[in-house]
């Protein structure tokens, strides 16, 4: 009370102006603070220039971002192509590949199997041209692009496709000086491995 | 027009003259005369309550008030010293006059001082000392009566700034200035305009009364019980105050008679409470008047005009007028002086610094908004690259957007007009957005049956291909034919590195088997120059063709490592 009856104009102003300075002065320095940290994040140099020889943080974060959108289109494709996760089953999907043009192996005996490894699955599929007539003993056979486009396409549509065994061998035994005619037998056998679900 | 306001605080009276004008020319606008009641509880508290009152009922300016009181405690000394520089005075002062106030402690009095004359460098000093105590405590009535008194004085200097201020005081003569106070009566000696002395006279016009009440109080303490006060006998009180009276024109005389004036006492002025006797007849055949320091139709009452001098004097002061400057609140103020000094430097410096503050936060603000604009392009191009402008999936480049993506990219208007809808600062837009994608890339590399961590398969096919790659480049310079291959991969009991094994029969066909030889050695050579890929190359022997037409080597075996194909890609 006793500083109040002591005020006056003069006095007040001043109490007002020093306070008033004093709160705008920290409200400045919160902005200036803002300043350097803004500036930091845009790497620039204390007169808004940009920092030679330097990424920034904006530009770091556009660039793993934009990375990060070209990414997850792939992803979002690979998930539409995934062979084990398609509407159909993967032994389908592999006759699809067989009847391709350019590749048109026909029908097709596929063997799955499975394996167990520590922490992963592999999926396996024995893929062999089916026999004619249903013998066994009878064998087909093709010229060797179309051998390779069926392997190349498998592992080219579905990302995690690998063809890990395979065998290309001509009708029957060559002599070493024979020259072998574009006609070959063939099998191969591709994995998918996957992580173990778990709960699984 | 200034304003000024006097008052005089006495033990049993107060008056208060407000002037409106300059110390040369002024007119009292309001002026009134109290008395304390001495019967109350809290003589105090009635006191503050009158002046209060007072204040209220007469407008008194509280910003210019000059406030007088009694000379009864005070003691006035002469002294001379050998310099006359005010400075000096001031720092000495206590000091030299401390041996003449032996019945006070000096650090307990306020000492103020008047020049009388300046001779050859010296100075000769009337010196006043009162108490501290009763000024502050006159001081503290008139703050709890919310009056701030600008200056405090002595009865004797108003009474001689009021006479001065009228010319009663010529060149030519000498006066006696009177002020009959309620408890002392002041007397000051005017020689040519000038003061010579000061003096108290310890009897008032109400000294009897202190009498009476002493008597009381002894009757009272004898008659226990008896709490009536007896009324004053009108013949005893008769008889006091003409003692009284003649006391004061006994010491009126005396200091007539012992007045050190150059000049003789052309005559005694008297202002303060009315004595009746005294006014009119002569001392010492010196005549005896009212002190009239009032312009003609000044404002001033027609009668009982002279009680009201003193408080009229501290007026006068207050414009600026008098002779004398009196400073009784010097120690009192000391800070304050410094501090008004100081008020209006600080008063800009302040405005300054507030400038200064609300300078560096516009700026501050203006750059801060600046930045955040280049902030804004980077999330907009960004956000643009994503989802598309305006979220047209055509432009887009996380297609199928997310729909938690494409809400976090609708708190940013491009529009122009349309307001942020992203409250936090601008800045975290990037590393959110980051988050919510990698949260998205997520779920779908867990959809993907999330193969990070997981050593992959390796690729017979591309195994193969890489070997027959090698025999391709050189296809120009070798004859080759291939009646078999085939391709396993070989995975390792560590589960971490595997390799393929390509075995493949194969014909080298030349001019000659030394031909054929060469290349098939140049081959092997291709293949181990790069042994990172082909991690090995068996030996296997070859046979002649007939007719030396070249060789076949059955079952070559070539170990392909795929995975450091990918690496390199990568690198």
């Amino acid at each position: 009370m006793g500083i109040l009856k002591s005020m006056t104009a003069m006095k007040a102003m001043i109490l007002c102006c020093l306070i008033a300075g004093g709160v705008l002065g920290w409200m400045g320095w919160k902005k200036h603070e803002r300043v350097v940290s803004l500036q930091s994040f845009l790497g620039l140099d204390k007169q808004d220039h940009l920092l030679a020889g330097r990424e920034s943080r904006a530009q770091k974060l556009a660039t793993d971002l934009q990375l990060m959108g070209l990414e997850y289109s792939d992803l979002v494709g690979e998930l539409d192509n995934d062979i084990m996760r398609g509407e159909s089953s993967p032994q389908s999907e592999i006759r699809k590949i067989a009847t391709l043009p350019k590749i048109a192996l026909g029908g097709l005996d596929i063997n799955p199997s499975s394996k167990q490894g520590r922490g992963y699955t592999d999926s396996k599929y024995l893929i062999k041209p089916a026999a004619p007539g249903g013998a066994s003993k009878n064998k087909t056979y093709f010229p060797r692009t179309k051998i390779a486009n069926f392997m190349y396409r498998l592992e080219e549509r579905y990302k995690r496709v690998k063809v890990t065994s395979f065998r290309i061998e001509p009708p029957k035994t060559l002599k070493p000086e024979e020259i072998p005619t574009d006609q070959w037998s063939f099998q191969c056998e591709i994995t998918v491995r996957e992580k173990e679900q778990k709960g699984e | 027009m200034a304003r000024s306001c006097g008052l005089r605080l006495g033990p049993r009276r107060f008056e208060l003259v407000v002037l409106d004008g300059s110390a040369k020319k002024h007119k009292i606008s309001a002026y009134y005369a109290g008395e304390f009641d001495t019967d109350v509880e809290d003589p105090v508290a009635h006191a503050v309550e009158l002046l209060k009152d007072a204040a209220k009922a007469h407008r008194i300016p509280k910003e210019n008030l000059g406030l007088v009181i009694d000379s009864g405690s005070a003691a006035f000394r002469k002294i001379e010293l050998p310099f006359a520089e005010k400075s000096k005075l001031e720092q000495v002062l206590k000091f030299e006059v401390e041996s003449d106030l032996p019945q006070w402690n000096i650090d307990e009095v306020v000492v103020d001082f008047h020049v009388l004359q300046e001779v050859d460098g010296g100075s000769e000093l009337l010196v006043t000392a009162v108490p501290k105590a009763d000024v502050g405590a006159a001081i503290k009535m008139c703050e709890r009566a919310g009056l701030e008194p600008l200056e405090v004085q002595l009865e004797s200097s108003a009474i001689f700034n009021a006479a001065t201020s009228a010319n009663i005081c010529g060149p030519e003569d000498a006066q006696l200035l009177v002020h009959v106070g309620d408890l002392a009566t002041t007397v000051v000696v005017v020689d040519g305009g000038v003061v010579r002395e000061m003096r108290v006279i310890h009897i008032g016009a109400l000294t009897h009364e202190l009498a009476l009440v002493a008597e009381n109080n002894a009757e009272g303490e004898g008659e226990e019980g008896e709490a009536e006060v007896k009324k004053p006998d009108p013949v005893e009180v008769h008889r006091r105050v003409e003692q009284a009276l003649q006391r004061i024109r006994r010491e009126l005389g005396r200091t007539l008679a012992a007045a050190s004036a150059n000049r003789p006492i052309e005559a005694i002025y008297v202002c303060g409470v009315e004595l009746p006797g005294l006014i009119g007849e002569p001392i010492m055949d010196v005549p005896v008047y009212v002190l009239d320091c009032f312009e003609e139709d000044g404002g001033q009452p027609v009668d009982g005009f002279g009680q009201l001098v003193a408080a009229y004097g501290a007026a006068i002061t207050q414009l600026g007028g008098g002779a004398m400057q009196p400073r009784l609140r010097r120690e009192d103020l000391a800070f304050t002086g410094a501090w008004e000094r100081m008020e209006f430097p600080l008063a800009v410096a302040a405005m300054l610094l507030a400038m200064l503050g609300a300078a560096y936060f516009f700026m501050e603000s203006q750059h801060v908004a600046k930045l955040e604009n280049s902030v804004r392009f980077w999330v907009d191009s960004t956000n643009n690259y994503l989802v598309g402008e305006d979220n047209d999936p055509a432009k887009a480049n996380m297609v199928p957007a997310p729909e938690n993506v494409v809400r976090f990219v609708g708190l940013f208007p491009t529009k122009p007009g349309q307001p942020l809808k992203y409250t936090d600062p601008i800045e975290g837009a990037l590393p959110e957005l980051s988050k919510l994608v990698e949260r998205n890339l997520k779920g779908l590399r867990e959809s993907l049956g999330d193969t990070v961590g997981l050593q992959q398969p390796q690729s017979a096919f591309v195994a193969a291909t890489l070997v027959l790659g090698v025999l391709e480049k050189h296809d120009a310079e070798w004859r080759v034919s291939l009646h078999k291959i085939q391709g396993d991969w070989l995975e390792s009991n560590d589960g971490k590195s595997s390799q393929v094994e390509v075995r493949m029969t194969v014909t080298f066909w030349g001019e000659n088997a030394a031909e054929a030889t060469r290349d098939y050695e140049r081959f092997r050579d291709a293949l181990s120059q790069n042994s990172e890929l082909f991690v090995g190359v068996d030996e296997k022997p070859t046979k002649v063709l007939p007719g030396d037409a070249g060789i076949y080597i059955e079952g070559l075996t070539v170990k392909v490592n795929v995975d450091a194909m990918d690496n390199a890609a990568k690198n």
